[in-house]
């Protein structure tokens, strides 16, 4: 334990996220000097293993990424290809109702899968005071239980529209190998309304936990639906397509991210850092969702997000647990709304044709925006690809948030510091093999 | 009485492969449930035979340092003194972290086996080696061989097919097959 004004804290191996990384804080004359997320991971090239593919692979290729959202992978990937194939755009070919709505509802099921994990079996130890999920299993079996119930009505839904719950394989650009019948989405709908009323549960006991303060002036950036282009049955929440809005009145179309963000490298971290053009940082996720896009919730949903204490912009980023359980509630709504306006389509996809020059697409993972870039030749092999993921746009936040939070907390002990730091961390969920395509921590006080 | 049969593993990572290659062997087995599972606790903690079943075995891929091939077999209480309690992502938390998990909720079953075959090839896309398939065919074999009244021929028959499935053979030849060992 230290208490000196230099002193140096390192966290060898963070717990509970995806990856492998590190955080090293140094501290001289009672000073932050640097916060450092070193994510060692190695790199794993996957946009030039994209180079000379079809521009049928991507969806496949790229849902190996992550085994947690998949599916952002692939219709993000999807979104790029068919915006360039003039599918589903004004003038070109249009993409029957039951597609769209099964993509929402496959990726209804991805966010519930992944929130539910992370609200319940990551995060919740932090506030509730247990190392992990299993030690606080012995004391509170029912909210355990809950958490796997959930999780499996997300991975149902995966099952039935995806094929399986771990990689999807009956997503394909232009729609799907199969569509599933009304009755098979019909028989969820009872798992689906115990979903609900159990995730709107969740929020209202996520609600109470106790958040340390931290509030931040971070740039929010996430999609935002245009109305006229939702599928029967959806709400405007962003999830699978959308303009990108940015708290700073940003409002552009996904073609023109490359104008807007960037990415770079930095010696410490083997995944890129996102920043907006001129610098800035900026962070994507449930929090950016739901500031830019509160006002598209449903009555219910917004009710519940103004009884669990977010009736305005939610800036605190460990309050993040209670966004993602109302967003939680409000997949589950989804769904609901979805399978009862679903219309299965006579062809489960529509012929997509090549067509040379590039594509841009972008949807909303359960961490935040996903982008892809896709560069067709006229035999429609792909010569250039760009994934953008949340966890790298996120790390140059994240690192100002832990600079701000280490510096107002520099009385506690290092242990204290050092367990604080890791929940400041797990409060965007990162997913390093995402970014890598994270943790030790280091806090050195000198 | 059931047994419940949970084969853990994904079918295109080489020998990782072993435990779905038991479970499928294993379908439509009077008397055994059999199912394929990533080890998640979502997956295993909500079957309903978890609770219910007469017996559970759970089949999955091991690296203890032995030849790869090699079968060992635990009790799960006795597996879980020597299993970290932590361990793997966010994204999968594995069998360890769902038997502790079990374990911590009071309900790790009473009569819970793990059976864990030695791989040593994981790439994607491989096929399990020669060792891992037989592996696979002689534990589905055993697993019929424990149910009262069964007959040798019956376990020869998932033995065969559990080779087959590993190789790629499709459903009638791998019955043509079946019926020459038998």
């Amino acid at each position: 334990m230290s208490h000196s004004h230099d002193r140096t804290i390192s966290v060898e191996a963070l717990a509970r996220v995806e990856g492998e990384g590190a955080m090293h804080v140094e501290v001289a004359d009672g000073r932050v000097e640097q916060v450092q997320l070193r994510i060692y991971e190695p790199p794993r090239f996957f946009e030039a293993m994209l180079r000379g593919r079809s521009y049928l692979e991507p969806p496949d290729i790229t849902a190996r990424i992550c085994g947690i959202c998949p599916v952002a992978y692939q219709l993000s990937a999807i979104n790029a290809i068919e915006s360039l194939c003039r599918v589903g755009t004004p003038g070109g070919i249009a993409l029957p109702d039951g597609i769209r709505q099964l993509r929402r509802l496959l990726y209804c099921g991805e966010w519930i899968e992944s929130h539910v994990l992370h609200i319940f079996l990551l995060h919740a130890p932090d506030f509730l005071g247990y190392q992990g999920a299993i030690e606080m299993a012995a004391d509170h079996r029912d909210l355990v239980e809950t958490a796997l119930r959930l999780r499996k009505a997300g991975n149902q839904l995966l099952e039935v529209i995806g094929g399986r719950a771990i990689h999807p394989i009956n997503v394909r650009v232009g729609g799907f190998h199969r569509a599933p019948t009304r009755a098979e989405l019909e028989a969820m709908v009872p798992e689906l309304q115990w979903g609900r009323d159990a995730a709107i549960e969740a929020a209202r006991l996520v609600a109470g936990f106790t958040f340390p303060e931290l509030d931040q002036g971070h740039t929010f950036a996430s999609l935002r639906p245009e109305l006229d282009r939702l599928p029967p049955g959806a709400t405007g929440y962003p999830i699978e397509d959308g303009r990108l809005v940015t708290t700073t009145g940003l409002d552009i179309g996904i073609e023109e991210w490359p104008e807007h963000f960037h990415e770079e490298h930095v010696a410490h971290s083997t995944a890129l850092h996102g920043r907006m053009t001129g610098g800035g940082t900026y962070l994507v996720g449930p929090a950016a969702r739901f500031n830019l896009n509160a006002d598209r919730l449903p009555a219910a949903i917004a009710e519940l997000a103004e009884e669990v204490g977010c009736a305005e912009a939610v800036t605190n980023p460990f309050r993040s647990i209670v966004v993602r359980a109302i967003e939680t509630a409000y997949a589950f709504d989804e769904a609901l709304r979805l399978v009862e306006a679903y219309e299965r389509p006579e062809e489960p996809a529509v012929p997509v044709e090549p067509v040379a020059g590039t594509g841009h697409g972008a949807t909303e993972a359960p961490r935040g925006v996903l982008y892809h870039r896709y560069t067709l030749d006229d035999d429609g092999l792909i010569t250039d690809a760009v994934i953008v993921p949340p966890t790298s746009q996120n790390q140059p936040a994240i690192e100002e948030d832990l600079l701000d939070f280490v510096q107002a907390h520099l009385e506690l002990d290092d242990d204290a510091l050092q367990w604080q730091c890791e929940q400041a961390i797990r409060n965007y969920d990162p997913c390093i093999s995402c970014s890598t395509h994270f943790l030790d921590l280091t806090v050195r006080r000198r | 009485m059931t047994v419940l049969v949970l084969g853990v593993g994904h079918p295109d990572r080489g020998d990782d492969a072993a435990g779905t290659l038991v479970a499928r062997a294993l379908d439509d087995t009077p008397g055994i449930v059999a199912r394929t599972v990533s080890g998640d606790p979502s997956q295993l903690l909500t079957d309903p035979l978890w609770d219910t079943a007469a017996r559970v075995v759970l089949v999955d891929t091991v690296r203890t340092g032995q030849p790869p091939g090699t079968v060992q077999q635990w009790s799960g209480q006795r597996l879980l003194e020597h299993l970290p309690a932590t361990g793997g992502g966010t994204h999968d938390l594995g069998v360890a972290t769902t038997l502790h998990l079990a374990a911590a909720l009071q309900r790790l079953p009473a009569t819970l086996t793990v059976i864990g075959i030695e791989g040593i090839r994981f790439e994607v896309g491989h096929p399990p080696c020669r060792p891992v398939r037989h592996a696979a065919a002689a534990v589905a074999a055993a697993l019929v061989g424990s149910l009262d009244g069964t007959a040798a021929s019956a376990a020869t028959e998932v033995a065969v097919r559990a080779v087959d499935l590993a190789g790629g053979v499709r459903g009638p030849q791998r019955r043509h097959v079946g019926l020459r060992q038998g």
